[in-house]
């Protein structure tokens, strides 16, 4: 499902350039359940963002679902983002004037949902992360925790084919981590998602079937 | 502080640089516009206020009372002057005035021009204050054929200034046949200024009128009488002496008036300062402008003019509350810092209200500059010779200041005030949006494009209506139809023969007829009597203008009796006389050819002889063989026009040797209805193209605001699978919802406004749905523009980039 084929990633510095990843070759196969670690600023984030296409590389070939990446549409790339992946942020990236059904609801509107279908969905989702009585609050109404949630809850919303996930654990405490990763191991077990996690921690990376590990960009 | 201030200031300025430059960009030309406008008014107001006789040179006005129609004008007859002067010691002096409107031609050196003339008494250098460059003021009068000749008239016939002593020759005139006399040229004066109601190229004594023209007549009012006051004279008094004087000298002649017509009309009379004249011209009704003023205007000109400029200032200072105002988040947290390191609120507003200080007078200045570059546009527009200096000589600038220092008050106070007043804590750690919905931008912006689309719809409807009156069937074609005018002493019927004779094989010159206006007389039928517009013509007219016979028939040589007894009517007269059988019906008219009676021997279709304004007149047209014509009417081949009048203009050389040559095309003599409509609509497509500019960029500036503030929201739902439509949608939606919102508030009211106007018109166009769909469809289609072009552009950045969080 994803194949990275000598990825390398770089920003100009000066004269030169700075390599944020250095020649990534990872084959992830559909129903994996991948947990990316390493150190601070090692270029996770980044190959991350790679793989969930907010981020085009400055080399390599990238092939997702089989297709190359490079050669994708604007508009291939929207429809890929609508109906296969879910994204979940570090920094939650919620939308402050959105209430947190609206942005669960959110890539339901943009994946063309119909109305009812919608509002099931978004309220199972509620219930299942035992958010019911929150959902008309605004983010800056939550708990850096409870924000978290809501990301995790917008990123899967959709049924996406993959997940991923940056940190996603980072902020909440060890009994809501468990929650997370309980689900996100049951998603990949009965729903057959595919899921790539970016974590620190070892008990984490646990509930994965794969580790990788990038040192200073490289592949270790 | 101080020091620290300007550090902030401009590095605060250069920042935001480009919301500085849209707000610079706004204001300078809102500010332009309220110089010009005030120049204007300025103008407007300094009309005869050069005559050194102020404020105690009036004119004499006279109110008519008959029947219950009360008309006020400007206009008095030749015997009231001498008769207040003689006998009322207030009255120090008096000068009588005729001309404005009249126009005589003048030989001298072998070249002939068509001069406007005046006829004032000797005391006219006395009683008015115009410059004598050669010759004795005093005196220059004195001579029945003696005249002072302005500079540009000199010029024009001698190349130089120094006349005196020159002779002219007046051509085909009464007065100058009788005297049979040259002209002699007693002084030249300088040009009258723009700004005087009183224009002319040569002035007469008004003696030389009186040869051909003398009358002692209480009742007509025709001329103007200006009276210089004692400096200590009551005006209210000096009046009421002038009603009793006419009360006692013209008895008699009302008496008799009453005898012969049936009617007792009432005159009171008035004082008129000079230097109100030029705004409340109070033309003689009636009658063709010949009272001595001319150039005549309306308060409502200056009001219109400012009040556009003052709407333009008001929406660019909307950009800049507005831009100041949604900017604020992101100072919000440089204000919070700034307090919790101990500046108070009062220091942070004055910070804030210097920077927008520093703006607007940058703004100032470039107002100065745009009015000064486009002032000849402005003078073309608005019909004036302002000269920019004016802005100095008055405290006119002081003004405009004052306005613009008001204007920044009130612009700035809001966002600053707005923005000092936020509490740190919540700025620093809570996010907190500045405004909550920022009703009060919102609204502004509303009320901005209500401006806008009011005037565009204002715009079209001008531009339909004229475009109607344009391309309207006229009842007549008036296409290469030009119309020579003839001295009067020299039109005899034979002269229309006698260019047809010379020109017959001229193939550039289809058709020639010799036509006449005298304008509104009445027609009795039976004992009713019809007013209508009189028209003589000759058998090739009708067929040359395509005037359609209705009924009857038209002139025709073979009926040598058309000639004296019979008229042809238009369908408004036989309506207005309600005739069942029009062509036989005999009919009255007054006794202009020594015969009054005629016979309709024909009626035609109506055709648009007059203005849109008011519906077809009555008209009769008897022959002008008899009743006289004052013009040649030649229908010349479109192809080969500069050739039809050079070939005309010879003939009439030959002919009316002396004579200056002049004529007007039908087409452009029909749009001179219309001067003032075509001015307003070029001067509110101007203002419409300014306000939609004006909106254009503030709206440019708050979407590009919108934007920026927005990054990480556009980058998150890029993310969660956002399209580019989706991002521009999402950006353009609130301001689409504005404007519609000001279409629905524009609407109505420029409805009812522009239908007002259009009553005005007798044919007009209606006000319908489309001019409305199609102004609110370009509002709404360049604000969709110039926000979703941004949101365009941010939904291109990659999301990684939109979402970097640092
Ligand atoms: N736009 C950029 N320009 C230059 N360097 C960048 C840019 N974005 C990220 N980096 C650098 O790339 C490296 C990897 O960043 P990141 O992928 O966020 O690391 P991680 O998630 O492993 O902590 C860091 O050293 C960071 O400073
Ligand atoms: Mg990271």
């Amino acid at each position: 499902m994803i194949k990275l084929d000598k990825i390398s990633k770089y920003y100009p510095a000066g004269f030169g350039k700075t390599y944020v990843l250095r020649h990534i070759d990872l084959h992830i196969k559909e129903g994996e359940f991948v947990s990316i670690m390493g150190p601070s600023g090692s270029g996770k984030s980044t190959l991350l963002h790679i793989l969930g296409l907010l981020e085009e590389p400055s080399e390599g070939e990238y092939l997702f679902l089989d297709e190359p990446v490079q050669k994708l549409s604007e508009k291939k790339r929207t429809e890929l983002h609508r109906h296969h992946i879910g994204f979940v942020f570090q920094a939650y990236h919620l939308i402050d004037e959105l209430t947190v059904y609206e942005n669960i609801e959110t890539p339901l509107l943009y994946k063309g949902t119909p109305s009812s279908e919608r509002k099931s969905r978004v309220a199972e989702l509620l219930d299942r992360f035992n958010m019911v009585a929150k959902k008309d609050l605004f983010p800056h109404q939550l708990s850096g925790g409870q924000q978290q949630l809501v990301g995790v809850a917008r990123a899967i919303v959709h049924n996406p084919k993959v997940i991923f996930a940056d940190e996603p654990t980072g902020n909440l405490h060890s009994e809501q981590s468990i929650e997370i990763m309980e689900l996100f191991q049951k998603l990949n077990q009965e729903d057959k998602v595919t899921i790539v996690q970016v974590t620190h921690s070892e008990i984490n990376a646990g509930y994965g079937n794969r580790v990788v590990r990038l040192k200073d960009g490289w592949l270790a | 502080m101080l020091k620290n201030f300007f550090v902030l200031a401009r590095r605060h300025l250069w920042q935001t640089r480009l919301y500085a430059c849209i707000n610079i960009s706004g204001l300078s030309v809102g500010t332009a516009c309220v110089i010009l406008a005030a120049l204007y008014v300025a103008d407007e107001h300094s009309f005869d206020t050069f005559h050194s006789n102020n404020p105690h040179l009036y004119r004499v006005t006279s109110t008519v009372i008959q029947d219950g129609n009360i008309v006020k004008s400007g206009g008095t007859g030749q015997v009231q002057g001498p008769a207040f002067k003689a006998q009322v010691p207030e009255v120090l002096q008096y000068a009588r005035l005729m001309g404005g409107d009249i126009y005589g031609d003048v030989k001298s050196c072998n070249k002939a021009f068509k001069l406007q003339l005046l006829f004032a008494d000797d005391t006219f250098f006395n009683v008015f204050s115009f410059k004598m460059l050669y010759g004795n003021a005093a005196t220059a009068l004195k001579n029945v054929n003696s005249v002072v000749i302005t500079e540009r008239t000199a010029l024009k016939f001698f190349n130089r200034t120094d006349v005196t002593g020159q002779t002219l020759e007046m051509i085909a005139d009464p007065s100058a046949m009788r005297i049979g006399k040259p002209l002699v040229i007693a002084g030249v004066i300088q040009d009258p200024p723009a700004n005087s109601s009183i224009q002319f190229d040569i002035l007469f004594p008004f003696r030389f009128m009186q040869v051909s023209f003398d009358d002692t007549s209480w009742l007509n009012a025709y001329l103007g009488t200006f009276v210089v006051l004692h400096p200590k004279a009551n005006p209210d008094l000096v009046v009421r002496k002038f009603n009793r004087i006419h009360e006692i000298n013209s008895r008699e002649q009302f008496l008799a008036h009453k005898k012969q017509t049936g009617s007792s009309p009432q005159i009171v009379y008035g004082l008129q300062k000079i230097s109100d004249i030029h705004l409340n011209p109070q033309e003689i009704s009636g009658q063709s402008r010949e009272g001595g003023v001319i150039n005549g205007s309306k308060p409502i000109y200056s009001y219109l003019f400012l009040g556009i400029a003052l709407f333009i200032l008001l929406m660019a200072s909307i950009n800049f509350i507005n831009i100041t105002i949604a900017h604020s988040l992101k100072r919000a947290k440089e204000v919070g810092i700034r307090k919790a390191s101990g500046s108070s609120r009062i220091q942070i507003l004055m910070q804030l209200m210097g920077e927008s200080a520093i703006l607007c007078i940058i703004a100032f200045v470039c107002a100065i500059g745009i009015a000064y570059l486009t002032i000849p546009v402005f003078n073309q527009l608005a019909g004036k010779q302002i000269v920019f200096k004016e802005i100095l000589r008055t405290n006119l600038l002081i003004w405009i200041f004052f306005i613009f220092l008001i204007n920044n008050l009130l612009s700035g106070v809001y966002p600053a005030y707005l923005l000092s007043g936020v509490s740190p804590v919540q700025v620093l750690y809570q996010r907190e949006k500045l405004g909550g919905k920022n009703l009060v931008g919102k609204t502004l912006v509303v009320f901005q494009f209500s401006i806008a689309i009011f005037l565009g719809i204002a715009t079209m409807v001008f531009y339909g209506q004229m475009e109607f009156i344009k391309t309207k069937n006229l009842g007549y074609n008036p296409e290469q139809i030009l119309k020579i005018n003839i001295p009067a002493l020299m039109a005899d019927h034979d002269i229309a023969s006698k260019f047809r004779n010379e020109l017959h094989d001229t193939p550039n010159i289809r058709q020639i007829s010799f036509a006449g206006e005298f304008g509104i007389r009445e027609t009795k039928i039976q004992d009713r009597n019809i007013p209508g517009y009189y028209r003589s013509i000759d058998p090739h007219y009708l067929p040359m203008m395509e005037v359609k016979l209705k009924l009857g028939r038209n002139f025709s040589p073979s009926f040598p009796s058309d000639q004296k007894y019979a008229v042809i009517v238009n369908e408004a007269f036989v309506k207005a006389a309600d005739l069942k059988n029009p062509v036989g019906t005999l009919i009255k008219t007054d006794s202009h050819s020594g015969n009054e009676d005629f016979t309709i021997a024909g009626v035609v279709n109506d055709f648009h002889f007059g203005s849109f304004r008011e519906r077809i007149q009555p008209m009769v047209m008897p022959a002008s063989g008899q009743y006289g014509g004052d013009a040649i009417w030649v229908k010349i081949d479109d192809k080969k026009q500069k050739e039809a009048i050079s070939s005309l203009e010879r003939t009439f050389k030959k002919l009316l040797p002396g004579a200056v040559f002049t004529y007007t095309f039908l087409n452009e003599e029909n749009t001179k209805h219309y001067e003032q409509e075509l001015r307003w609509q070029k001067i509110i497509g101007n203002a419409t193209a300014l306000s939609i500019f004006i909106c254009s960029i503030g709206l440019f500036g708050l979407a590009n605001l919108s934007v920026t503030q927005r990054t990480r929201e556009t980058g998150i739902r890029i993310v969660l699978g956002a399209s580019v439509s989706d991002i521009v949608i999402l950006f353009s939606k609130s301001f689409v919802k504005m404007i519609i919102t000001a279409i629905f508030i524009a609407s109505p009211i420029a409805y009812l406004l522009m239908n007002h106007w259009l009553a005005g018109f007798a044919y007009r166009i209606d006000i319908t749905a489309w001019i409305f769909v199609l102004s609110g469809g370009t509002a709404v289609a360049i604000a969709f523009f110039t926000v979703g072009l941004q949101g365009a552009k941010a939904a291109g950045i990659s999301p990684a980039k939109l979402l970097r969080v640092d």
